[in-house]
């Protein structure tokens, strides 16, 4: 998911699943599950328990680790003569530099045909990479946006010819 | 989702090229297409193993191999193409189709997703190694009864490792595909707006994380029975082996529809693209799904009605066989009309479509004949069993399949298959799986017991006649292993839509779908 203020792009993972949605649905999955497992405890077959329990652990951390991609957050805030990418979770947040007009978007395609696109943006050797957790149209999408905000090595970037047009949201 | 900041030459972050790109693969196309690759491989080692029972079964008396090595056969031939080719072939279509379907950039849990798959070529090389061990591979048939399966030789510990290995790799397969579903979900794309394809993987993903711990627990019973002094299913020491058929069941009928379900998510993508009409009564379809689902879970005692149920048992079970009939009707009925008044034509994922929905529904009507307690007594543990299953996997499962690599092979190559060869490929295979799997409704009827490697000369010519079709029926496989191959090498360009009325997120990506480039924002209509 991708918004755009005046200076400041923020790229967000898409969580269709709220938190209280991912605990319910756990709940919904362990209730099922366990039943099924003590019942067949209570015939007597109790190693069924175990793999169940296993199982659950493994689903439960995976809706985890896939809730808290709701936490990560890029913000690329375009300044007057620079570029802040600040990328991560709370708790982890990185934070890089970039002079503006040095700074390049650089959308490169992979080896693999399969494989998406990365996109980055970078300077003198330093680069950073952004939009991993986009789709490719909305990495495309940013990577055109970027251009216009921050343009080229050796352009003038869009923004500074027409300043208003920045304001609308990119999606 | 990547959590690197900053590289200071951007080589460093290249995807790995040549076997690395394999062995370390996160991208949801490479392992789909590794999980597809891998299931063709297992198909045709499968069907040499079948090509062994049914040269066998030419004629009656002991031509080829001895009945030990039959039995060899028979196991590995099942656990062979329902867990290696079957199942993993449904996950690599879920792997490319999912993601693109729901306009998820991946699947939730790239790594797992590799490991799920790698998974699987360990379980299989130790299940096959098995063949060249004293006392052969498995031979007391997939199901594992006990004491039957006790008698396998130093093969035994390997198969329970090798299923509980396959269950570790479906359980790892399911949960990944419920966290992306549920969790990377395009904005727009309600639950009842996702295609029938990712709703009945929703459902069999399911079904797998609530059946896999049953048979894990089973299998791992036995082996404590076999070597820790445990009398779960020994009745020497207090156990009952009868309450192995249960467990087993318990976790084998969802199996059965773990196998069929994303089939009908195929066969619902794939009608309404080709009869133009948008596919009639969604919602009712997804209910369906649900039910099936559900049914599947307290009928399982129908696959043992001859080991001496109480009455109300047998009653009980049999009804709510019967009762799995009227989801899967509505399905039946819903493909029917979605066709019905449509502008139809019939290229080759539409065939392999039409078939499945013709000859699987022959094999659901032979499930009801089963299904019904006191004619199960008569045709219990013999060929119109082996016909009944063969129905529903072969044409059902394995047609749908095949025709959901043709309906999707342009959007991953893109390139177009060659559509003479695919029609040719389809005649061969509808015409033959019949020629193979009908006539064992007669002799099954007849009375011919599976599991036998000889027979009464009466059932000789039946025989003969599926094992002809066996033979050319598998031959024909090799045409479709060269259309896919000259698919991938080239051919006429694909266009972005590919089929004319096909509608979706995955058909707005170009063909191939290199970069799942999306020219606009993926929009949910």
């Amino acid at each position: 998911m991708l918004a755009v203020s005046r200076h400041v792009v923020e790229v967000r993972p898409n969580c269709s699943l709220s938190w209280r949605g991912a605990v319910a649905l756990y709940l919904w999955v362990c209730a099922i599950s366990l039943s099924i497992a003590l019942v067949f405890a209570w015939q007597g077959y109790w190693p069924v328990l175990p793999f169940a329990g296993l199982e659950l652990a493994v689903l439960g951390g995976a809706l985890w680790v896939s809730m808290r991609r709701g936490d990560y957050r890029e913000v690329i805030t375009i300044h007057d003569n620079h570029v802040i990418v600040e990328k991560g979770t709370k708790r982890q947040r990185q934070r890089i530099e970039f002079s503006l007009h040095w700074a390049r978007v650089n959308l490169r395609s992979a080896h693999a045909s399969s494989h998406s696109s990365r996109l980055a943006i970078g300077s003198h050797g330093r680069s950073c990479e952004i939009g991993h957790c986009l789709t490719e149209s909305e990495k495309l999408g940013l990577a055109r946006r970027l251009r216009e905000l921050i343009g080229g090595a050796d352009q003038t970037p869009a923004r500074w010819l027409n300043e208003d047009r920045t304001d609308n949201a990119h999606r | 989702m990547s959590h690197t900041a900053e590289a200071h030459h951007d080589d460093h972050h290249d995807a790995p090229t040549g076997i690395k790109r394999w062995l370390f693969a996160t991208n949801h196309k490479d392992i789909g297409t590794m999980y597809l690759v891998f299931s063709l491989v297992l198909f045709f080692i499968g069907g040499a193993m079948a090509m062994v029972i049914r040269a066998e079964l030419f004629q009656p008396g002991l031509q080829f191999v001895d009945p030990g090595f039959f039995n060899q056969m028979t196991t590995m031939h099942a656990l062979m193409m329902i867990f290696g080719a079957v199942m993993p072939a449904f996950v690599g279509l879920a792997n490319w189709m999912v993601p693109l379907m729901v306009g998820a950039p991946d699947m939730a849990l790239p790594r797992m997703n590799n490991w799920s798959f790698w998974i699987l070529p360990v379980a299989f090389s130790l299940l096959l190694s098995t063949l060249f061990m004293p006392g052969g591979s498995p031979a007391g048939g997939w199901t594992m009864y006990p004491p039957l399966v006790m008698q396998t030789g130093d093969a035994f510990p390997f198969l329970i490792f090798s299923v509980h290995l396959m269950g570790m790799s479906s359980i790892m397969g399911a949960i990944n595909i419920v966290v992306t579903i549920m969790n990377m979900r395009a904005p727009g794309m309600s639950l009842l707006k996702m295609p029938l394809f990712v709703w009945t993987w929703l459902i069999t993903a399911y079904l797998l994380i609530l059946a896999m711990p049953v048979l894990a627990g089973a299998v791992t019973m036995l082996l404590t029975d076999e070597y820790f002094g445990t009398s779960f299913f020994n009745a020497g020491g207090g156990g009952d082996p009868l309450m192995f058929q249960h467990v087993f069941w318990f976790f084998g009928h969802p199996e059965v529809y773990i196998m069929i379900l994303p089939a009908f998510g195929i066969v619902s993508q794939i009608i309404p693209t080709f009869a133009r009409k948008p596919l009639f009564g969604y919602d009712s379809m997804v209910y369906a799904t649900a039910s099936i689902a559900f049914l599947s879970f307290i009928v399982w005692a129908h696959h043992m009605f001859t080991v001496g149920m109480p009455l109300a048992g047998q009653l009980f079970f049999m009804f709510s066989t019967m009762l799995i009939a009227v989801p899967t009707g509505v399905k039946v009925f819903n493909w029917m009309t979605t066709m019905w008044k449509g502008s139809m034509t019939f290229e080759t994922p539409m065939l392999f479509a039409f078939g499945f929905l013709f000859l699987f529904t022959i094999g659901g009507f032979s499930g009801l004949m089963l299904g019904i307690t006191p004619a199960d007594f008569q045709y219990h543990d013999t060929y119109f069993v082996v016909a009944h299953f063969h129905y529903v996997l072969v044409p059902g499962a394995v047609f749908a399949i095949m025709a959901g690599v043709y309906f999707w092979l342009p959007k991953w190559t893109g390139h177009m298959y060659n559509e003479k060869l695919g029609k040719l490929h389809f005649w061969l295979s509808a015409i033959f799986v019949n020629v193979t799997f009908f006539p064992q409704h007669f002799v099954g009827l007849a009375g011919m017991p599976r599991r036998i490697p000889d027979y009464a000369t009466q059932f000789a010519d039946f025989n003969m006649i599926s094992s002809i079709g066996a033979f050319v029926f598998g031959a024909s496989q090799l045409l479709f292993v060269y259309i896919v191959w000259s698919c991938v090498r080239g051919g006429e360009k694909a266009t972005q839509q590919v089929w004319e009325g096909a509608e979706g997120l995955e058909w707005t990506v170009p063909s191939p779908a290199p970069h799942h480039t999306f020219e606009v924002a993926p929009e949910v209509k």
